[in-house]
């Protein structure tokens, strides 16, 4: 407990220095803005600001790009809620009863508990990034390649089986996200695969662009010639204040929210986005109200919330303990450690505490700036009710279109962004989701490399994935997840053709 | 429940079936150029044994969405059921839109592409608004500029040649 207070002493002597202070704001100010913005979200702004970071003290560089990531959780669900337009991936849960709440002119309510959830989520992630980084990044040492590919199986199995109302829908998503992740070259023969001989893709798919084609481009084509009303309601502070009711409901969906958000974030590959499905659909299943998901439930908005947030803080460990991420997001920030010369592994704690306990300080100071700058904001974000879609749309395709050119200076990718917008156009009509195939996509190439890896090590011998008793476990839970909804198919499509044997 | 009346109806969702053959035709289309491809074998895996294994799940997949989903239609999206002209100008004035910013960034700079694509991306609205489509063409480029190369640095020309 000492040795607690005295890292987090170690810290505040990093964090509160007025440089870090100055970049911390910055950092959150951003995030909260691209969040807000649907169609840029904290992957391209904090892929901007990179080679800025140059010029930075490394640690001020870790705590602005950091700042960007959790403030753009915080502003990823204001434009799911208020125009039904998820601002950040993870935020499109927020969509399912914030916009409703939000069209019976509960948007104040709504916002603000969103705000109080974000914070809960944040308070208990940094609190679990203290205590149990140093603790896990051991037990994690002991995971081989086996353990991670079984782990990989079971978070894109488990997205799917929560993902959307088809299973096996689902699972094919996964599987051509997995397949438009082996685009570019095969790291170990160096052979091109599914490139057409394209060089624009030679390197793999950008991921921008796959995200904000299926994400972005898809629901402007699906929504741009709809009439919109603007539900601009005029809201005051009072308008904000929940219920005793709400508050009820709410609070311990907080609870349980981060509960989960915090377990996906450890989690090497689960991240964000399953943990907001996982939190929505257990907020569903306990309900005794199930009914009311989908038309403005309160806990469907706070559990997703606070858990997309814990995960955020929590999505820090197995990036600096391990040097392995858990999204696309601490990708980037793992290449903007190691550009600074910093190579985050077991022994980041122990070789950089300044640097390590003064980015877990600097997570308390921005989340505390946010929620300031959140509340009390919430009148100018609740304006963009009254500005219809008709004036929006065009502006967020040009933020899409030149924020996915920004990354890589090619025009290219533009034209990338426009296919994918296509194919996600046709992922609507045919009514698969979106989700587990960016989930599938950004894990196929550490799928792939642990497969490879762990039938080496054992000699080509498949059974290394149950010995490992690690990998068994999460193999095990794989399989019953695939199994459950295909029974629950073949069942009553057995009662419904009457006694027929298959 | 939903059961009675497909029972009564005994009819397969046509788009369900769609769907299925597309992601069987993709696995079929991955599948035989994994094949191309070095296989090794497990201990040393080559280039297409990952790819090979997906292909066949996909192939799988396909399979069991045409055989156990096409008799209980899903709730059809809103994209699926809604016809008519106003969402054809959606399908083609946006990606439209993008395609000409695209063309122009480059050899005219970034004002004519916003303007550009402002211009096309207008034409999907739900009613036509001169008034809000030349404002919308003075603020975007603005916007965009001041975010992206006054605040962001990025090294384009408002106009190319000014």
């Amino acid at each position: 407990m000492s040795d607690l207070v005295a890292n987090f002493a170690l810290g505040a002597e990093v964090a509160f220095t007025s440089s870090a202070l100055l970049y911390c704001f910055l950092g959150v100010c951003l995030g909260m803005v691209v969040g807000v913005l649907p169609g840029i979200g904290p992957l391209p702004a904090i892929a901007m600001l990179l080679p800025i970071t140059f010029y930075i003290d490394p640690t001020d560089a870790i705590i602005m790009l950091a700042g960007v990531y959790y403030g753009g959780q915080y502003g990823g669900s204001i434009a799911s809620i208020l125009l039904n337009l998820p601002g950040t991936p993870p935020a499109a849960v927020a969509c399912l009863d914030g916009y409703p709440m939000a069209r019976q002119g509960r948007a104040g309510v709504a916002l603000f508990i969103t705000a109080i959830a974000s914070l809960v989520g944040s308070l208990f992630g940094i609190l679990l990034v203290a205590i149990f980084a140093p603790i896990l990044a051991r037990f994690a040492l002991e995971f081989g390649a086996a353990e991670y590919f079984s782990l990989i199986l079971f978070a894109l199995i488990g997205t799917a089986a929560i993902g959307g109302d088809s299973f096996l829908r689902s699972v094919a998503m996964v599987a051509f996200g997995l397949l438009l992740g082996i685009v570019g070259q095969d790291i170990t023969s160096g052979q091109f695969r599914f490139t057409f001989g394209i060089p624009g893709i030679a390197d793999g798919l950008s991921l921008v662009a796959v995200a904000m084609g299926i994400f972005g481009v898809s629901e402007v084509m699906a929504s741009a010639h709809r009439p919109r009303q603007g539900n601009s309601q005029a809201l005051r502070i009072r308008d904000m204040i929940p219920t005793r009711d709400e508050i009820r409901w709410a609070g311990p969906a907080m609870g349980r929210g981060s509960l989960f958000g915090a377990v996906c974030g450890i989690l090497p590959g689960a991240g964000a986005s399953m943990a907001v499905f996982i939190a929505y659909a257990f907020e569903k299943r306990i309900s005794s109200t199930p009914e009311n998901f989908g038309r403005g439930a309160i806990e469907g908005v706070t559990a997703p919330e606070a858990a997309n947030n814990a995960t955020a803080q929590t999505a820090f460990i197995p990036t600096l303990t391990l040097g392995v991420p858990g999204d696309a997001v601490m990708a980037v920030m793992l290449g903007a450690l190691m550009i600074h010369g910093i190579n985050p592994g077991p022994g980041f704690i122990s070789e950089q505490p300044q640097m390590f306990w003064g980015l877990i300080v600097s997570f308390l100071i921005g989340n505390f700036m946010l929620v300031i700058l959140n509340i009390p904001l919430v009148g100018i974000w609740v304006r963009l009710l009254q500005i219809p879609y008709s004036i929006l749309y065009p502006v967020i395709l040009a933020l899409i279109c030149i924020g996915v050119y920004s990354i890589n200076y090619a025009v290219f990718d533009i034209f990338l962004v426009i296919a994918f917008g296509v194919v996600g156009y046709g992922m609507k009509m045919l009514g698969f989701p979106p989700a587990p195939l960016l989930l599938g996509f950004i894990l196929s190439p550490m799928l792939e490399e642990n497969f490879r890896r762990a039938l080496l090590l054992s000699r080509g011998d498949w059974s290394t994935f149950l010995t490992q008793p690690i990998s068994a476990v999460f193999v095990i839970a794989s399989a019953l997840l695939l199994l459950l909804p295909v029974y629950t198919a073949m069942r009553q499509r057995r009662s419904q053709d009457g006694p027929v044997d298959i | 429940m939903d059961c009675e009346a497909d029972a009564a109806t005994p009819t397969l969702d046509r788009s369900t079936l769609f769907a299925g053959a597309v992601v069987t035709l993709l696995g079929a289309y991955v599948l035989w150029q994994s094949l191309g491809m070095q296989l090794g074998t497990p201990s040393r895996m080559g280039p297409g044994y990952y790819p090979m294994l997906l292909g066949g799940t996909l192939i799988l997949l396909g399979a069991l969405i045409c055989v156990l989903e096409a008799r209980r239609a899903p709730e059809a999206d809103d994209t699926l059921t809604e016809r008519g002209v106003p969402v054809w100008r959606s399908r083609v004035f946006v990606p439209l839109a993008m395609v000409v910013f695209a063309l122009l960034l480059r050899p005219a700079g970034l004002v004519p592409a916003c303007v550009g694509l402002v211009g096309i991306a207008s034409l999907a609205a739900p009613s036509l608004s001169l008034r809000r489509t030349m404002t919308l063409i003075v603020v975007t480029p603005a916007l965009i500029w001041g975010i992206f190369v006054f605040g962001l640095g990025l090294p384009l020309q408002a106009v190319e040649g000014l």
